[in-house]
């Protein structure tokens, strides 16, 4: 047992310990109402309401997948990033209040039964519920993969994937039904702080080095040289980086683990808090993470970071680089790895169970038995996610990928109809089923996720076509109405 | 702020975030800049607005 792998697993018992400790804390937040357990019944304060809504946003793909992108790509995966960044600010500003107010009013728990509620349809949610489904469970297991990855890669070997799998699943698992959302808050508050501050840890570290054996200027010079502070051309020409961005603009208003967020806050105070917060972390995270890969590439350039310089897979220059860095740094960025996967992994898998609870059980079935059926849902979700993950087929990161673009058509329907307007449900439907059905025969067609996401029509990303596409229907269903 | 206003805004700042991959330019750390500035100018606003709805 390497060094590091002792140290880990010295930090990651710590890091079990300590949020299963909050969670079991939680539980005396909790008064025993459905809507409270997935909802908290909007008693969540603003610093809580900030911290589980972007550690439930700011999956592992940030330490792992963007600092890859970066150190291959450059200076483009920061414009990607943030473009995102600014579109999902725009929108919470803008809808925020709204959908929190009418969250209150209309006792919303899900945003399929949000969605249901405005176009007066019962069918829609049971629709909406099951695109959930296909786009998210690819997703949430690729989250339990990095785990398995992490845990393989921190010096275990590739015997402990499934370890790694199991530990993920039971994390998620207690974590999120020990109080709902409560716990989910509470942890997620825990692994969002242990996410940022570990990546300012490791961009230090990274810095100190460079400093102490070479000048910036030799850094700029070599990210040049190697074309990574550039842009329109390389890897992010303009079709590639509209591709990337389209479906992520719109994350705020397309994936219900985030929509659901909106209801929680305690009242305007907190909602306020929660964007603003939201805002300073994920600018910091993001421009911390993008520099790490570059300073990364230029080290692994320079010969300062020889261990690079083989790494071929984007996913792999952070777990390489955390076995170059002092052994106790790198065990606590590779739990930062898990945490960031834990938080948004168990955000899905409780929002995937409400949809259970609220959407797809009886009518007249009690609130005792609707929480059962959650419950039910978590295991049986739970269950299905890892054995995805650990089937190891290469298709689940891709289809995570595709997960965003699947969920494209809700956004210009969530958008009308918070913003007042009447659509018909039938339209509404096309709308939303446009995107899973071209992403599906796109899957069909190419055999790779990564391909329908990147793929173009007319020289046009597939992802701007489905907008337009849902957009027209959603324009039609309004004018029908 | 107005609610159409911000609107404006923060779609000529998405829009803004566009324009290095349609023209090309700028680069070196420049590019890198820009993008944050962008981004810090949203972020600001989101601080010192109060938080709307759809117009």
């Amino acid at each position: 047992m390497t060094q590091l792998f002792t140290i880990f697993l010295t930090i990651l018992a710590l890091y079990l310990i300590l949020g299963t400790v909050l969670a079991l804390l939680s539980r005396k937040m909790q008064t025993g109402k459905l809507s409270d357990f997935y909802t908290s019944n909007q008693r969540l304060q603003g610093f809580l309401a900030a911290m589980t809504y972007a550690a439930t946003t700011y999956s592992s793909f940030m330490i792992v997948g963007l600092v890859g992108f970066a150190y291959f790509t450059g200076a483009g995966s920061l414009g990607f990033e943030l473009t995102y960044y600014v579109g999902t600010l725009g929108l919470l500003l803008l809808i925020s209040r709204k959908t929190w107010r009418m969250a209150q009013e209309r006792k919303w728990i899900t945003p399929a039964q949000m969605i249901g509620d405005l176009t007066n349809s019962k069918l829609l949610p049971i629709i909406i519920s099951i695109v959930y489904l296909i786009a998210l469970i690819p997703y949430a297991s690729a989250q339990l993969k990095a785990i398995g990855e992490t845990i393989a890669a921190a010096g275990g070997g590739t015997n402990y994937y499934l370890i790694g799998i199991i530990i993920g699943l039971l994390v998620m698992l207690v974590w999120s039904s020990l109080a709902g959302i409560w716990s989910v808050a509470i942890t997620d508050a825990l692994q969002g702080l242990w996410m940022i501050l570990s990546s300012i840890a490791l961009l230090a570290w990274l810095i100190l080095l460079i400093n102490s054996n070479t000048s910036w200027n030799a850094v700029t010079e070599t990210l040049t040289n190697k074309n990574l502070l550039t842009i329109g051309e390389g890897f992010w020409k303009l079709n590639t980086f509209l591709a990337f961005t389209i479906p992520w603009v719109f994350f705020a208003v397309t994936n219900p683990q985030v929509v659901q967020r909106l209801y929680m806050p305690k009242d305007e105070k907190s909602i306020s808090s929660m964007i603003k917060w939201f805002a300073v972390f994920g600018l910091t995270y993001t421009i911390i993470v993008t520099l790490i890969g570059l300073i990364a590439r230029a080290g692994a350039e320079l010969g300062i970071l020889g261990a690079l310089a083989n790494v071929e897979n984007k996913d792999q220059v952070t777990p390489v680089l955390l076995t170059i860095v002092n052994p106790l740094l790198g065990a606590i960025v590779f739990t930062s790895i898990i945490a960031a996967s834990v938080s948004t992994a168990d955000s899905i898998l409780l929002t995937l169970a409400s949809t259970a609870s609220i959407d797809l059980a009886p009518e007249n079935a009690s609130e005792k038995q609707k929480k059962q059926l959650g419950i039910l849902a978590l295991l049986i979700v739970g269950i299905v996610m890892a054995a995805v993950a650990y089937s190891r087929i290469s298709y689940i990161v891709g289809l995570s990928v595709l997960s965003s673009v699947m969920l494209l058509g809700l956004a210009p329907v969530t958008l009308a109809l918070l913003a007042g307007r009447r659509i018909d449900s039938k339209y509404a439907a096309m709308s939303i089923l446009l995107a899973p059905i071209i992403s599906i025969i796109g899957l069909i067609i190419w055999h790779n996720p990564v391909k329908v996401f990147v793929s173009t029509v007319y020289n046009i990303p597939l992802s701007a076509w489905i907008l337009l596409g849902s957009t027209l229907f959603t324009i039609i269903g309004m004018i029908k109405k | 702020m107005q609610t159409k206003t911000k609107t404006i805004i923060y779609i000529i700042l998405v829009l803004a975030m566009y324009i290095p991959p349609i023209i090309k330019a700028p680069t070196g750390w420049t590019l890198y800049i820009y993008w944050i500035l962008i981004s810090t100018l949203a972020l600001i606003i989101a601080w010192l607005d109060k938080w709307g709805e759809i117009p």
